[in-house]
C-alpha cells in the first residue's frame, strides 16, 4: 500500500467538514467511534474489513476533533460578560502572539489569567484581541495588566466568510480597545514558550540587520519574503500583485522553505559535514526557521513536508509527495480542524496538490519523451505549465473567497517566480554573511535591493496590462 | 486495495487509541473546567485578631508604640486572653484616641 494517509487524510477532512453541518452530540459520537475501533482491533485480519473500519475511525475523529473544537470551557472568558462591563475592569495575563503595527496602531493576542472586577477576581482562560491607538511596546510572552472593558465582536457567520471568521477559528471572539499608554502596566516577567520568544527575537534581530543596510522599500519586500514579516507593505504594492496573481510571493511558504533547505544542505556539505549529521541539522534549521518565520499554516506543511523527506533519505526509503502533504495536512487539522474552512489553509494545499497532480500529465501530453525540445523552450514550457498547474488549482478557491480573476497570473508568475528565487537566495546570503561578517554586510545587500526594484517594476508593468485581472 | 502488515495495523490502531483518548479527556476537561472566585478584601476590612497577633504584628500596626506593644501582649498572656476591646483600657498608656485606633486595625472574638 502506497498513499494510506492519503485516504486516512481525506476521510478525516470529510469527518471535519460532516461535523460542520450534522453537530450530532459529542458523547453519541465518541461512543460509536469506539465500538468502531473495538470492531477493528476484533477484524484486524480482517484486511478489507479493517481497511474500512480504519476509514470509519479517521472520519470519527474528524467529526469529534471540530465538534470538541466548538465547545467553549466553562472558565472561558465569555462567561464573565457581566463583570467584565463594570467600570475598572482589570484583565491580567501575557501577549500570547508577536505584537503586529500598521500605521501608527498596533494590536496582539493577549491570553487571559484573571479578570479583576470591583472587589473581585476571577481566574479565567481564553485569548482576547488587544487593539491598540499605538504602536505597542510589548514583547511576546509579556506580563501584562491591561484596564478596561473587552466587548463582544459581533457578526460571527461561519459560512460568510472575512476576518471575524478568521478571528473565530483562532477562539478569539472578544476585543479590547486601547487608547491610552497608562491602561498598560507591566507585571514583570515572561510566559509563553521561551523556545518562541526565542525564535522571534532572532527575528527581530535579523530585520534590524535588513533594515540597516537596504533602503525603504526592498527592505520591507525582503522582510515580507524571508522572515514573513509583512509589517508595512503599501497597499498599492499589494494591490497590484494581487491583480497580478504573484501575491503569494510575499508569504513564506514551501517555496522559501526549499530554498532554505537548499542553503543549508549546501553550506553543511562544503563543511563536510557526514550526510546523516547533516539531515538532522537541516531538520533543525528548518524547525527554528518555521518558528522564526510565524508558523503559518504554508509554512508549517512545507516544514512537516521537509522533514518527512529528510527522514526518508536519512532512512532511505522512497519519500511519497502525496503520504506527505496528507501528514502535513493531519498535523494541522488535528490541532486546529477550523483551519479547514481557512482560505490561506486551502490555498496552500490545493496549489502543491495541483502542481503535483496536474503538471506530470501536462508535460506528459504536451512533451512526450519521443519529442525533441529547445532546452531554453523546455524551460519554457515547463515554467508555464507549473503556473498553470497551480492557477487551475486554485482557480476556484480565489475566485469565491476573493472574488477576482487574474488572467496575466500565469505570464507573471514565468517572470516573477524565478526573480523571487533569486531574491530569497541573495537574501539568506546576505543574512548569512551579515551575521557572521557584518562589515560585508553592505556588499551583500546591494544584490537583493536591485532585484527587489526589477521584481516590483515587472509587476506594477503586468498590471497596467488591459484585462489584467477582473473583480466578479 | 489496501494491504497492511500486522505492525502497520497495530500502529494504526495505537494511534487512534491515543487520539480518541485525548479528545475524550480534552472534552471531559472543557465541560468540568469552571470560573474560581477570588475575593479581594478592601483594606480597611482587614484586621487582625489581637488575641493572636504577634509582638511584630502590633509593632507594625502604626497604631501601637513598641512599649506598649510589649504592655499589651504581658496584660493578653497574664489574664488568658482579651474578651473585649475596652479591657485595654486597664493597660497602662491605652486612653480612649489609642482605643479607637487600635479598634481600627484590631478586633477580639
Amino acid at each position: 500500500m502506497k498513499r494510506p494517509l492519503v485516504y486516512l487524510a481525506v476521510f478525516y477532512c470529510l469527518g471535519i467538514v460532516s461535523a460542520e453541518f450534522l453537530r450530532l452530540d459529542f458523547r453519541l459520537f465518541f461512543w460509536a467511534a469506539v465500538m468502531v475501533f473495538i470492531a477493528a482491533a476484533l477484524l484486524i485480519r480482517e484486511s478489507k474489513v479493517f481497511f474500512f473500519l480504519l476509514l470509519a475511525l479517521s472520519l470519527s475523529s474528524g467529526y469529534l476533533n471540530l465538534i470538541n473544537s466548538h465547545i467553549i470551557p466553562g472558565c472561558h472568558i465569555l462567561n464573565l460578560l457581566e463583570p467584565l462591563s463594570s467600570p475598572g475592569c482589570l484583565l491580567e495575563g501575557f501577549v500570547s502572539s508577536p505584537p503586529e503595527e500598521m500605521g501608527g496602531r498596533g494590536w496582539f493576542v493577549f491570553r487571559l489569567r484573571r479578570v479583576r472586577a470591583e472587589n473581585m477576581g476571577y481566574n479565567c482562560c481564553g485569548d482576547i484581541l488587544v487593539r491598540m491607538n499605538f504602536v505597542p511596546e510589548a514583547r511576546y510572552g509579556e506580563n501584562l495588566f491591561l484596564a478596561g472593558n473587552p466587548r463582544r465582536l459581533f457578526n460571527f457567520n461561519r459560512h460568510a466568510g472575512g476576518y471575524l471568521d478568521y478571528l473565530a477559528r483562532q477562539d478569539i471572539y472578544l476585543a479590547l480597545q486601547v487608547k491610552e499608554r497608562g491602561q498598560v502596566v507591566r507585571r514583570g516577567g515572561f510566559s509563553g514558550s521561551k523556545i518562541i520568544r526565542g525564535c522571534l527575537n532572532l527575528r527581530s534581530y535579523l530585520e534590524r540587520r535588513i533594515e540597516l543596510y537596504l533602503p525603504g522599500l526592498p527592505a520591507v519586500i525582503l522582510k515580507a519574503m524571508v522572515l514573513g514579516q509583512r509589517r508595512n507593505i503599501p497597499l498599492r504594492i499589494k494591490d497590484i500583485m494581487v491583480k497580478t496573481g504573484t501575491v503569494h510571493i510575499l508569504v513564506v511558504s514551501g517555496f522559501n522553505v526549499g530554498i532554505m533547505v537548499f542553503i543549508f544542505n549546501l553550506l553543511f556539505k562544503l563543511a563536510r559535514v557526514p550526510r546523516r549529521t547533516r539531515m538532522f541539522l537541516i531538520s533543525f534549521c528548518l524547525i527554528v526557521y518555521c518558528m522564526v518565520t510565524g508558523s503559518s499554516d504554508p509554512v508549517i506543511r512545507a516544514t512537516v513536508m521537509g522533514l518527512v523527506f529528510l527522514a526518508a533519505y536519512f532512512f532511505e526509503r522512497e519519500p511519497d509527495i502525496y503520504n506527505s502533504l496528507a501528514l502535513a495536512a493531519f498535523f494541522i487539522l488535528g490541532v486546529n480542524p477550523r483551519q479547514l474552512f481557512d482560505a490561506g489553509f486551502q490555498l496552500s494545499f490545493a496549489s502543491v496538490f495541483s502542481i503535483v497532480f496536474l503538471y506530470p500529465r501536462l508535460n506528459a501530453f504536451i512533451c512526450p519523451d519521443g519529442r525533441r525540445v529547445n532546452k531554453f523552450l523546455r524551460y519554457l514550457i515547463e515554467g508555464c505549465l507549473v503556473s498553470f498547474s497551480a492557477w487551475a488549482g486554485t482557480l476556484a478557491i480565489i475566485l469565491m473567497n476573493f472574488r477576482i480573476l487574474s488572467l496575466v497570473t500565469v505570464l507573471a508568475n514565468i517572470l516573477v517566480v524565478p526573480l523571487a528565487a533569486l531574491i530569497t537566495v541573495s537574501g539568506f546570503i546576505f543574512l548569512l554573511v551579515s551575521l557572521v561578517f557584518p562589515a560585508a554586510g553592505h556588499v551583500f545587500s546591494l544584490a537583493p535591493a536591485l532585484l527587489v526594484n526589477i521584481f516590483l517594476n515587472i509587476n506594477a508593468y503586468l498590471a497596467k496590462l488591459p484585462f489584467a485581472s477582473f473583480s466578479i | 486495495m489496501v494491504y497492511f502488515t500486522s505492525e502497520e495495523k497495530k500502529a494504526f490502531l495505537f494511534i487512534f487509541a491515543l487520539a480518541l483518548s485525548g479528545l475524550a479527556l480534552n472534552w471531559l476537561i472543557k465541560s468540568d473546567s469552571r470560573i474560581s472566585g477570588v475575593v479581594y478584601p478592601r483594606p480597611q476590612l482587614a484586621r487582625l485578631d489581637l488575641n493572636r497577633a504577634t509582638l511584630d504584628e502590633l509593632k507594625h500596626s502604626r497604631c501601637v508604640p513598641a512599649g506598649l506593644s510589649v504592655l499589651i501582649i504581658e496584660y493578653r498572656d497574664a489574664h488568658g486572653g482579651i474578651r473585649r476591646l475596652e479591657d485595654l483600657k486597664e493597660v497602662k498608656g491605652v486612653g480612649p484616641r489609642r482605643l479607637d485606633k487600635i479598634r481600627e486595625r484590631f478586633f477580639v472574638e
